[in-house]
């Protein structure tokens, strides 16, 4: 559950500094991993541009059927098109995948900004509030509020939501710390800009970058764990179209019927494969120190 | 330093309790009762009732918070309402299970993964970069599950070189009284969860060695010793290496804080008798005590573990200093 | 730790056994059977056990007065033989000579004790409500044991079946060793108990001083929570005995494994729709028929199940021999007739937007049923897309057990997907389930007749009086569909050749172990 990025969460130091990068382009990893998920994008957007077979078509006396000309993935546990299923999950992937980061930045980095800029009680309380979310097991975290909420795409949204946004604070804390010191920091609050301005205006664009890296590779591990939620039970709701859910089944059928799981695993890792070579090139983009030679 | 210490475990308190607080939170919100798991389907209302109250269930809910702080105070973690067992019994005997699983895969990341990373920074750019990278990025975009699986079927079921499930003797205990032959059947059980586990934090691990060897052959110093004619493998081992166990020493956290996270799914498909496997049930049961003592237990684990990693940070580099 | 206090108990069961003279591997053939079971046992205790695992380890624990056997009738166990003196006073007479597992003899005494602390409501006890018409046990000698009934209750010798209500444990060592009982269980059976690792297995051995001899030395359930991994264990030769659940398609491939054998039979237990009657909708008998025309009963059988389960014909089970009979039938698979019943009963499209509406308000429909079973989980899924292409509003609802039976407990659910196991006698499977004041009446059914019937069938011990009363409550049910019961479930068996001499019970039951080798 937690994801591959704590490393740099926890580093301890302050970010580069905001030096605008130069022009500089994509490696070749970061393009593939771009075009993958372009292509993910596209399934979710225009479906119809992969396929015209209707996803919730069941036809029970042909399940688990291997590929044919009609069905090229074959067919899942009830006789729907794999393909169709693959392609219309996407969407789920993706939302699952967007929302859930882009609300755990939302949370942790207003919070972060708040604990890093104001200090004192406010710094203490948001920073415990940080501790005790990340000693609180994950996993149980995400089983007890899915349980609670129901299963469904949004209470995986906010199980991860509440999973993930603790190291989106503990990074930018950490960085508005460093910020906030700084002169053209001081500047501004000397010409009498408001702490508003002064957050939104100088501290936020200095401490981006991070963040974005952070929320890419991030977005790679909430595929991930949308199916293991659905591996554990408790993930999306059928009918709705979902690769976790199918991998989840898959499993079951692994000897029978393997293209089940091969075809939705593949889409699992091409997906989460894409998101990590994007995060790795954007590090590599903004971060000096990784720049290729 | 030591007073460093003693503010981060003094930290621990508010930490703890504030867990304590949401787990509590969390099980009040919950749908599903304990005594239905209990009694299964034999329920009826009155019965439901009469049971609540002799849970404890039908209290008002700061009482039951109030009086289950209480007992925490006096180290009474409760009984399992499913299991009619001590909480703290049931977690001492399902945790050094789990420890076992979390440090051999530990160290089965740390042994492959570090000289992989090394390896692959050395040989940057070639055959054996590339290939180690294309496996590290399926390390960490495999669903876990469907790995173990996999495994099961290939190693225990097709091959039938190794067992499809279980533990065998506890490993410590085997090697303590030097029975080769438990040694090796603990072994036999425990290689496949172990690596079902590890594959994402070796895959990990070695994407940060190679950043951070690559990271320090950049640092003005390492130029300097070079430029100073040290050999290539002095520079590598004596800089580098030694710049890598920052991420080394983090994934160590990480592998402890969240050695439940995937132990969780492990434990399942392995059968492995371990703590995640008593978590899920008793969520499944909504087992309560258990749920929340086991809360407790891994969030001071966690907490406990970091604290021992930020102080091994300085350790690893002097650069950190505490105040 | 645990290996050291194994040890300790291997010493002490070593003393135990020179002092006590017995001869090491007393049993004829020998061996181990390593069992693989798919839960945890909750409790050792035969009192408090609700689990499957926690039966059949007990089982063999423990003996109740009587057993059942493979057709469902008792015979002696611990009980000699029994007369039943009034139709509310039933007298057994004990088997002399039994010893419990630690030594002390079995008297009338443990009998009295066992019931008495059952139907005591402080002891939680999931089953009480099976024995509650028993208003007093006694001891009439050391070897004879009354009891007393408020009224006549014909399937009380059923519930006495040790897998049922009726472990007997030892008074003295469950007042010696207080809750630790519960993980120390001692009994009179065949096999005791060893030890117990938590989530991973529990090891009996062979009683040699029992009134039963065993041939096997050695019993170890180990517990494998995955379907595919306990079916890949059995397949793989780590363990000897898989039983049900299996998913099919394990099942399906097993039977091309040369190494096991795959024993196939009828279980206790059916699975069915719930049908909430308070719910507004589902309260019109026709749509509930209509329904009922919907699923494809047999297509679900044959593709899902793939032959595991047997198409139900009604609520009576095919192993309650003398009541089953197959001329009582519900509605089958006709989606004609269930749009025509739906649309006699008010639900047409008026406003043509592909939904049933009525009175401006469309067929919503929710099924659930829990995440714990995939089958159930794709039925709903098939469920969902029939009723949706019949003009319905559904969606499914798939939450962990608790949430479900909670749901039904408070009447909340539509429909919903569950099952019964262990229905050993026809009142065990319908008075609770159907009676108006029935612990288990989630779907709200209230029918005088159907309330008399089920009473008088209690009170009647007369096989063809059972009969005609059971199958008219059957026919009632079949007609207004409070439930709708899709299948009878199968009971399977995969066992490695090399186990000789056991007996697959459609109860579940692994009563005959104690004859079981492994040469």
């Amino acid at each position: 559950m937690d994801s591959p990025t704590r490393a740099s969460a926890t580093s301890k130091g302050a970010p580069a500094p905001a030096v605008r990068p130069r022009r500089r382009r994509l490696t070749l990893s970061a393009r593939v991993g771009s075009l993958l998920l372009a292509v993910v994008a596209l399934a979710a957007v225009f479906p119809i541009a992969f396929t015209r077979a209707n996803p919730e078509q069941v036809d029970i006396m042909s399940r688990l059927a291997p590929p044919t000309r009609a069905h090229p993935l074959g067919t899942d546990n009830i006789g729907r098109d794999l393909l169709a299923r693959l392609v219309y999950g996407s969407r789920v992937s993706l939302l699952v995948a967007l929302v859930s980061v882009g609300g755990a930045v939302v949370l942790g980095v207003t919070l972060g900004l708040l604990a890093g800029y104001y200090g004192r009680w406010t710094e203490a309380g948001i920073m415990r509030l940080v501790d005790v979310f990340l000693a609180f097991p994950a996993i149980l975290l995400a089983l007890a509020l899915v349980a609670t909420l129901g299963a469904g795409v949004s209470s995986v949204i906010i199980a991860l939501i509440l999973v993930f946004w603790t190291q989106y604070a503990r990074v930018v804390h950490g960085a508005t710390l460093a910020v906030k010191e700084r002169s053209f920091v001081e500047a501004a609050r000397a010409i009498g800009a408001g702490d508003g301005r002064i957050l939104l205006r100088h501290v936020l664009p200095n401490i981006i970058s991070p963040i974005v890296i952070l929320a890419t590779l991030g977005m790679g591990t909430a595929v991930v764990a949308e199916s293991t939620l659905s591996f554990l039970g408790i993930g999306v709701q059928p009918p709705t179209p979902s690769w976790g859910w199918t991998l989840a089944f898959g499993t079951r059928y692994l000897r029978d019927a393997p293209h089940l799981a091969t075809f939705s695993g593949l889409a699992i890792m091409a997906t989460v494969l894409g998101f990590n070579l994007l995060g790795d090139g954007i590090r590599d983009l903004l971060d000096p120190r990784f720049r290729a030679q | 330093m030591l007073r460093y210490l003693a503010r981060r475990l003094l930290l621990l308190v508010p930490v703890m309790l504030g867990a304590a607080l949401i787990a509590f939170a969390l099980l009040l919100l919950i749908p599903g009762d304990p005594a239905v798991a209990l009694l299964g389907q034999e329920v009826s209302g009155p019965e439901l009732a009469r049971f609540r109250h002799l849970l404890g269930l039908d209290r008002p809910v700061p009482v039951q918070f109030g009086l289950y702080l209480w007992r925490l105070a006096q180290g009474d973690l409760g009984s399992s309402i499913t299991l009619h067992a001590p909480v703290l019994g049931l977690i001492g005997s399902t945790l050094p299970a789990t420890l076992e699983l979390a440090i051999v895969s530990l160290l089965l990341s740390i042994g492959a993964g570090i000289p992989l990373g090394l390896l692959a920074a050395r040989r940057r750019g070639g055959l054996l970069d590339t290939g180690t990278m294309v496996i590290a990025q399926l390390g960490v975009s495999m669903p876990v599950f469907w790995l173990g699986v996999l495994l099961i079927l290939l190693f225990a079921v097709q091959l039938d070189w190794l067992p499809s499930f279980g533990r065998g003797p506890a490993l410590v205990a085997a090697v303590a009284s030097g029975d080769a032959a438990g040694i090796l059947d603990s072994l036999r059980h425990l290689i496949l969860p172990a690596f079902t586990l590890a594959f994402f934090n070796l895959a990990l691990l070695t994407r940060l060695t190679r950043w951070a060897v690559l990271e320090v052959l950049e640092e003005d110093y390492v130029r300097t010793a070079r430029a100073k004619g040290q050999a290539e493998r002095v520079v590598m081992y004596r800089h580098a290496l030694r710049n890598a166990l920052l991420p080394i020493i983090t994934i160590i956290g990480l592998q402890f804080g969240n050695a439940l996270g995937g132990a969780v799914v492990t434990e399942t498909i392995y059968g492995w008798p371990g703590m995640g496997r008593l978590v899920v049930q008793a969520i499944g049961q909504r087992d309560f005590p258990v749920l929340q003592g086991a809360v407790l237990v891994l969030a001071l684990l966690f907490s406990v573990v970091n604290v021992a990693v930020d102080l091994a940070y300085g350790l690893a580099d002097p650069r950190i200093r505490y105040e | 730790m645990t290996v050291f206090l194994r040890r300790i108990a291997a010493l002490v069961l070593l003393a135990f056994a020179v002092t006590s003279g017995v001869p090491a591997g007393a049993g004829p053939a020998g061996g181990v059977l390593r069992i693989g079971i798919d839960v945890d046992a909750g409790t050792l205790d035969p009192r408090l056990a609700n689990d499957t695992t926690a039966r059949r380890v007990i089982e063999q624990v423990y003996d109740g007065l009587i057993e059942l056997d493979a057709q469902l009738q008792p015979r002696p166990a611990l009980a000699e033989s029994w007369t039943q003196v009034s139709p509310t006073v039933w007298v057994f007479r004990l088997r002399r000579g039994v010893r419990f597992h630690d030594g002390t003899p079995f008297t009338a005494e443990d009998v009295v004790f066992t019931f008495q602390t059952i139907l005591d409501p402080a002891l939680r006890a999931p089953l009480r409500g099976l024995v509650t018409p028993i208003s007093k046990v006694e001891a009439v000698d050391e070897a004879t044991v009354r009891f007393t009934l408020s009224a006549p209750y014909a399937p009380l010798l059923r519930y006495l079946d040790g897998s049922q209500a009726g472990g007997i444990v030892s008074k003295r060592a469950v007042e010696r060793l207080g809750a630790q009982f519960a993980s120390n269980p001692v009994g009179t059976g065949a096999f005791k108990f060893v030890s117990w690792q938590r989530n991973s297995r529990i090891t009996l051995e062979a009683n040699t001083s029992g009134w039963r001899r065993p041939s096997l030395t050695q019993i170890i359930f180990n517990i494998i929570p995955d379907n595919s991994t306990r079916a890949a264990a059995v397949e793989s030769g780590d363990v000897d005995l898989i039983h049900s659940p299996l998913s099919p398609q394990d099942v399906r491939r097993l039977r091309t494994v040369s190494r096991v054998s795959v024993t196939q039979m009828t279980g206790l237990g059916h699975t069915y729709l719930n049908i909430n009657m308070s719910d507004p909708i589902l309260r019109d008998v026709r749509v509930r028929r209509a329904i009922a025309h919907l699923i494809p009963q047999t297509t679900i059988v044959r593709q899902i199940y793939q032959e595991m389960d047997r198409p139900a014909n009604s609520i009576l089970l095919p192993a309650w021999t003398g009541i089953y009979t197959d001329d009582i039938t519900q509605p089958g698979h006709d989606i004609a007739r269930a749009k025509a019943l739906l649309a006699e009963a008010g639900w047409t499209d008026s406003n043509r937007d592909g939904v049933l509406d009525q009175g401006g308000r469309n067929f919503s429909l929710v099924v659930r049923t829990h995440s714990e079973d995939p089958n159930r989980i794709q039925i709903v899924e098939l469920l969902i897309s029939i009723l949706r292409s019949s003009g319905i509003e559904a969606r499914a609802e798939i939450t962990e057990f608790p949430a479900l039976v909670q749901a039904l407990i408070a009447g909340t659910h539509q429909i919903a997907l569950v099952g019964w196991l262990g229905l050993v006698d026809p009142d065990r499977g319908m008075y609770n389930q159907f009676h108006s004041k029935g612990s288990q009446n989630w779907e709200r059914y209230t029918n005088a007749r159907v309330d008399a019937l089920l009473d008088e069938g209690r009170q009647k011990a007369d096989p063809a009086e059972r009969a005609r009363i059971y199958r008219e409550v059957a026919r009632i049910i079949a007609a207004d569909l409070p439930y709708y019961i899709l299948t009878y479930q199968g009971y399977i068996v995969v066992v490695n050749r090399r186990v000789q001499g056991f007996t697959p019970i459609p109860s579940g039951s692994f009563r005959s172990l104690w004859q079981t080798s492994t040469p």
